[in-house]
């Protein structure tokens, strides 16, 4: 992750007038991690306020020409000598100038594709020497719609928003329910008895409209205190904003700056006061004049969205340092990510991998270092990496976590703070619920992509009898049931001894931890027993762990899924990929993945299903469930998620 | 010498007596008085008694009677005459140096003492004769130096009642309140609240039982004969005004029909704590009234059409002036021609012509209260408000246009019926108009305004596309969306969008009917469970929400859209169903066929 360096120089003359701004700009540039600030100021004095005003955990560093003439050298007594400076120490990458735009003009050594200038309301527009620069700031609105009328500027255009509003991007209903005015400013303590005598004329004329002064009911009739029209009376932002987010038409005197921002045509301007004697009753009247003018206010509103804004900037910024994302997957074991780890690198994107050697343990300095060059974390499995990375990310950089099943048993999620997380991502419906209900996952960070198969790379004939050979993949721990499909087994096999009971994976003894389990031992012991003093024991195959599962797969008719409990079960997956009939005991879970005709709840009802199986449905009437999960799905799935 | 005259031929006249109740307006009169004026100096003006010892000496001041002395009663025996039970207020102040006593003195038939009583200025005095007294005199002595002034004077028959005093109530149904009124504002009120009607004839039986937080007396009422002379103390309003002050229980006047006694009420507004009215004109009128008695305008109140009818076809009737002849000759028309007319697979709609009434506007609202959807011709109409609780036309080919137009498409008729409810339930409800009394009052209601959660169970794309549809485009404010998911091909997408959106919860169906209760889900006061299988319009939800709130429904079924097909929307009262598991409830409102 590069940084980008940016200057920002701000003029005395400017810092009156737009304090909020400047500080706006501080605010959301200091909350990208991968931008780094610099802020050069003209005295000592400016200096010193600013110096105030910037928050403790706001990594910004600051400069003043008058200080650097006095502590670096005499001869750096111009803006220009002082940003020339900066250019060769602090090696900055790119100007915002919050000065008088003349003397920007004589900065000729820095090029302009590299300089943002900041052009208040107050400031001539001068087309053609702005037309150099790649985007232009501002801190009003209606400088921004003039500059947007301008064809060649238009696109360069940002708005600083002074302050944190938040507007919806969803329109909001627009209703005129009961007439209700608002107006504002609250007229009570200014005795304003002229506009209280207009409006209690309409009332009067109007019985069913009713008014009230904003933070005032005493007189108010309904019970619902919503307010379906505004009047504000003096021409300020805030109180306009406070309504017309909400969808609702706003009454306000006709000035240059509303009139440019909602347009000439906007019904409603008034000149004075009593130009609501006849406008309020004809706005209660006239529907379509309600709506277009709450849509016009609300279309005007949602310009100031702070979040809005707060990314175009942000956007503006990173373009000046366009750069390879950089992604580091962070867990102790990634098969069931391989495939996107690969799309990543496919794609373009710089891979990094933080390889841990079990739930907690890794290189701390190894992690940290990786870190410092990621734009995206991701965690694969919610255990001791997650509680890591989520104590050390930084604001800009974007941390996922993905969960299986096994962390509902941990303790790690139960450490990370959830809003330094982008997303958790779960792999089946099940999980996603039991991941909200034992860890309390906020909902809004939970997101539903589920486990992938290759499901190309199981689409190969059958071999002869394979339809008499069941199979099943993974037998460790116990809750996978091994006992279960010995028992299917041999009861197929006492009707039809072409049945065949093909185990793959790993035994009891390739797993150091599972010999502290004695009773776990002692149940898989119990099995091969019963296997090995079996009349049908040269029936059982044991296949070791391997990637050649589509190979092994094409002498498998059926698959099992005998366990307790699962988060997804590749193997019934991709059997029936393969073209294998799944046969899935009713883990929690199970009727959420797989067909109802093939989940079971006992032995009995999985040996009649096998042996009915000729009578059941062909299994390419399911090809759109494993298709579902098919690599290339989820990992476009994935791939959206992260990187858009 | 004129006044020396007066009093003279009172000495000569018959002893009489005074009805206690008109003691307030005699009280007040010069002539009435008798006292020594080498001590005592009265005068009265501008509705207050003035009086200034002139001595240190006791000296007395009597009203009616002119014995100086008690023990010379025999002599003169104008007297007071009492009720079983009265209570007295006397309004004044002293000077601090004067001393005073106010004496209201029983005697029997022999002129005899049965019972004396010591007035405090400024105290409510319950008054219960003894049994053997017939009569009563009043006399003030004073004595020291100084002044003594009497305001207002207020007696009434009754002892005040006990009454808890209220400055909140929990909810409308705790209010208890009486009024007045006509049946058309009981009905509806009772919709909102509990009100007790009080009629002329046994209205004090009535609030014996129940003693009200305050009265309602509508101005109209007062027109009919039955309740009397407002300004007669004698008449049933007149005593009932004076119950309600003995026991300081606030009186307000509601000015809503046309016609009402206006002249004799503007003299009595000061009985009442305030006055309300929807008409601009009555507004003005008693604005204008002397006294400082408070005037509102408010909204003209009307009932909210019965939940009985609520969304099913309306009844449409036609307002017209013609005769009933002529109505019934075009209301057999109109039938046949609905017969004729009626398009395939549409319920029939009825529609009727009836003559109107001299009062459109009170036929109309009861037409309204019974469920019909009122077309009226808009000169029948008298300003602006009816024209929107009806449907109405200029010209007769309008009408016929209307009519045809409903006999075509009877949903639109239900249309029109439900948008007049939500003009009623926005701008004229009776909750609103309670609201502001009690408001009014200081007795604030906790009542808050309704918060609902309408829980969707989708199992397929095309119902997410519904849901999504109805939720965006719904009016109601306070409500939360619980979305519950039984897996589809692909609805991990609608899933992730679901969980994405603030205003929206979702879960796998089966999960959260197995793993949470619905407490757990919401705390709205409602709960809608409404069927993905159809798309809603905008007004939907607000519409049910509202209809529940406003008749305190505990439950709710939408029957409109059961018709054909097993779909069906239910909503409850959140308290009377958290008992239950999630999984019973969704078992009990979502049909058999849908449940997860």
């Amino acid at each position: 992750m590069k940084r980008l360096n940016i200057l920002i120089y701000i003029a005395e003359s400017m810092h009156t007038g737009h304090h909020d701004a400047f500080l706006s700009l501080l605010q959301i540039t200091s909350n990208d991690t991968r931008i780094k600030i610099n802020v050069l100021t003209e005295t000592t004095e400016l200096y010193d306020v600013i110096k105030a005003s910037i928050s403790k955990n706001q990594e910004v560093k600051l400069f003043a020409v008058e200080k650097l003439m006095e502590e670096k050298s005499a001869a750096i007594n111009t803006n220009e000598k002082a940003i020339t400076y900066l250019k060769i120490t602090e090696k900055f990458d790119t100007l915002i100038w919050m000065g008088p735009l003349e003397e920007l003009d004589k900065l000729t050594k820095l090029p302009a594709a590299r300089v943002i200038p900041f052009l208040p309301v107050e400031s001539n527009l001068v087309q053609d020497s702005l037309k150099a620069y790649p985007f232009i700031l501002t801190d009003s609105m209606q400088q921004k719609e003039n500059i947007r009328r301008i064809e060649s500027l238009q696109e360069k255009i940002i708005y600083l928003p002074p302050w944190k509003e938040k507007v919806s991007a969803q329109i909001p209903v627009i209703v005129n329910r009961r007439g209700i005015t608002e107006v504002y400013p609250n007229s009570i303590t200014e005795a304003d008895d002229t506009l209280t005598e207009i409006m209690e004329t309409i009332k009067r004329e109007t019985p069913s409209f009713d008014w009230r002064y904003k933070d005032n009911e005493t007189d108010y009739y309904s019970l619902d205190t919503e307010t379906d029209i505004a009047v504000v009376l003096e021409a300020d932002f805030r109180s306009y904003l406070h309504y017309a987010k909400a969808g609702k038409p706003v009454i306000l005197p006709e000035n240059e700056q509303f009139s440019d921002l909602l347009g000439r045509d906007y019904p409603l301007f008034i000149q004075q006061p009593d130009d609501l004697i006849t406008l309020l009753p004809e706005l209660l009247a006239n529907e379509e004049m309600y709506y277009t003018a709450a849509k016009k206010c609300y279309v005007l509103a949602r310009e100031f969205d702070y979040e809005k804004n707060e990314q175009q900037l942000l956007d503006a910024l990173r373009s000046f340092n366009a750069k390879q994302e950089t992604i580091l997957f962070a867990g102790h074991d990634f098969k069931f990510l391989y495939p996107f780890i690969e799309r990543c690198a496919r794609t373009g994107k710089k891979v990094l991998l933080d390889n841990w050697k079990g739930h907690t343990k890794h290189n701390k300095e190894k992690s940290l270092k990786l870190l410092q060059k990621a734009d995206i974390i991701f965690c694969e499995w919610g255990l001791g990496n997650s509680a890591f990375y989520q104590n050390y990310v930084k604001q800009g950089q974007k941390l996922f976590i993905r969960v299986h099943r096994q962390e509902l048993q941990t303790k790690f999620l139960k450490k990370v703070d959830f809003k330094k997380v982008k997303s958790v991502i779960t792999i089946s419906p099940q999980m996603l619920e039991e991941f909200h209900r034992v860890h309390r996952i906020p909902r809004k960070k939970l997101k539903l992509i589920p486990n992938m198969v290759d499901t190309r790379a199981f689409q190969h004939p059958k071999k002869e009898h394979a339809k008499f050979h069941l199979g099943i993949i993974g037998i460790i721990p116990k809750l996978k049931r091994i006992d279960r499909a010995v028992e299917i087994f041999e009861k197929l096999w006492q009707e039809d001894e072409r049945y065949e009971l093909h185990i793959k994976g790993k035994m009891p003894q390739d797993f150091p931890w599972l010999q502290d389990r004695k009773k776990e031992i002692t149940y898989f012991e119990g099995v091969f027993e019963k296997i090995n003093n079996a009349p049908w024991k040269e029936n059982v195959v044991f296949s070791q762990f391997g990637s050649d599962i589509p190979e092994w797969l094409t002498n498998i008719g059926v698959i099992l899924s005998t366990s307790d409990l699962e988060a997804f079960h590749l193997a019934p997956m991709e059997g029936m990929a393969s073209g294998a009939t799944p046969i899935v005991f009713n883990w929690e879970g199970a009727d959420l993945i797989y067909p109802h005709e093939f989940i079971v709840s006992s032995v009995d009802e999985a040996v009649e299903k096998i042996k009915n199986l000729e009578k059941s449905g062909q299994l390419s009437e399911y090809q759109h469930i494993y298709e579902r999960y098919d690599t290339g799905k989820i990992t476009t799935e994935l791939m959206r998620l992260v990187f858009d | 010498m004129m006044l020396f005259i007066e009093k003279i031929k009172n000495k000569l006249k018959k002893p009489e007596s005074i009805h206690i109740d008109f003691l307030p307006t005699k009280l007040f009169d010069s002539k009435n008085w008798f006292h020594q004026p080498s001590l005592i100096n009265l005068s009265i003006e501008n509705h207050t008694i003035h009086l200034q010892s002139k001595t240190t000496e006791s000296a007395y001041v009597n009203f009616w009677e002119s014995s100086s002395s008690y023990s010379r009663l025999g002599e003169r025996h104008n007297k007071i005459i009492l009720h079983s039970q009265n209570s007295i207020f006397i309004e004044g102040h002293t000077t601090n140096s004067l001393n005073y006593q106010i004496y209201l003195i029983e005697y029997d038939e022999e002129n005899q003492q049965t019972k004396k009583h010591t007035i405090q200025l400024n105290q409510l005095h319950q008054i219960i004769p003894s049994p053997s007294t017939k009569a009563a005199r009043l006399a003030i002595r004073i004595n020291g130096e100084g002044e003594m002034e009497i305001h207002n004077l207020f007696t009434s028959p009754f002892l005040p009642v006990e009454r808890t005093e209220k400055t909140s109530i929990r909810h409308l149904n705790n209010l208890k309140f009486a009024g007045a009124l006509p049946q058309s504002a009981v009905t509806s009120l009772n919709a909102v609240t509990q009100v007790t009607r009080l009629y002329a004839h046994n209205w004090g039986k009535t609030l014996a039982k129940a003693v009200p937080d305050f009265l309602l007396m509508e101005a109209g009422e007062l027109h009919e004969a039955k309740w009397g002379d407002i300004q007669d103390r004698t008449s049933p309003i007149g005593r009932l005004i004076l119950w309600c002050q003995t026991s300081d229980i606030p009186m307000i006047l509601w000015h809503k029909q046309t016609e009402a006694p206006c002249d004799k009420l503007l003299t009595r507004l000061a009985d009442f704590k305030f006055v309300l009215t929807h008409d601009p004109v009555v507004f003005n009128m008693y604005k204008q009234a002397p006294g400082e008695t408070p005037v509102y305008l408010i909204p003209y109140t009307t009932g909210v059409p019965s939940i009985d009818v609520f969304k099913k076809h309306p009844s449409v009737t036609v307002l017209s002036e013609t005769t009933a002849e002529a109505n019934a000759e075009s209301k057999t028309e109109t039938e046949a021609q609905r017969i004729q007319q009626k398009p395939p697979n549409k319920q029939p709609i009825t529609i009727e012509t009836i003559q109107a009434a001299n009062n459109t506007e009170k036929q109309i609202e009861e037409l309204l209260a019974e469920g019909h959807l009122v077309i009226c011709e808009k000169l029948a109409l008298d300003g602006s408000i009816y024209q929107s609780l009806v449907r109405i036309y200029e010209t007769e080919s309008e009408l016929e246009q209307v009519i045809q137009a409903y006999q075509n498409n009877p949903d639109q008729a239900a249309d029109d019926y439900r948008s007049i409810s939500r003009t009623i339930y926005w701008k004229h409800n009776y909750r609103d108009f309670m609201h502001f009394i009690t408001k009014s009052l200081h007795i604030e209601h906790a009542t808050r305004l309704p918060s609902a959660t309408i829980v969707f169970s989708i199992r397929t794309e095309q119902e997410y596309q519904n849901v999504i549809r109805t939720i965006e485009k719904q009016t109601a404010s306070r409500v939360n969306w619980i979305v519950f998911i039984t897996p589809y091909p692909c609805f991990e997408q609608a899933m992730n969008a679901l969980l994405a959106r603030d205003n929206i919860q979702v879960y796998i169906a089966s999960f959260a009917a197995k793993n949470y209760a619905l407490d757990q889900l919401t705390k709205s006061t409602y709960v809608g469970v409404v069927d993905s299988s159809r798309e809603y319009d905008a007004f939907y939800i607000e519409d049910c929400i509202n209809t529940m709130y406003y008749f305190r429904m505990t439950s709710f079924v939408d029957r409109s859209i059961t018709n054909n097909k097993p779909v069906i929307a239910r909503f409850f009262l959140t308290t009377k169903y958290n008992h239950h598991s999630l999984v019973s409830l969704m078992e009990a409102f979502i049909p058999k066929e849908k449940v997860m």
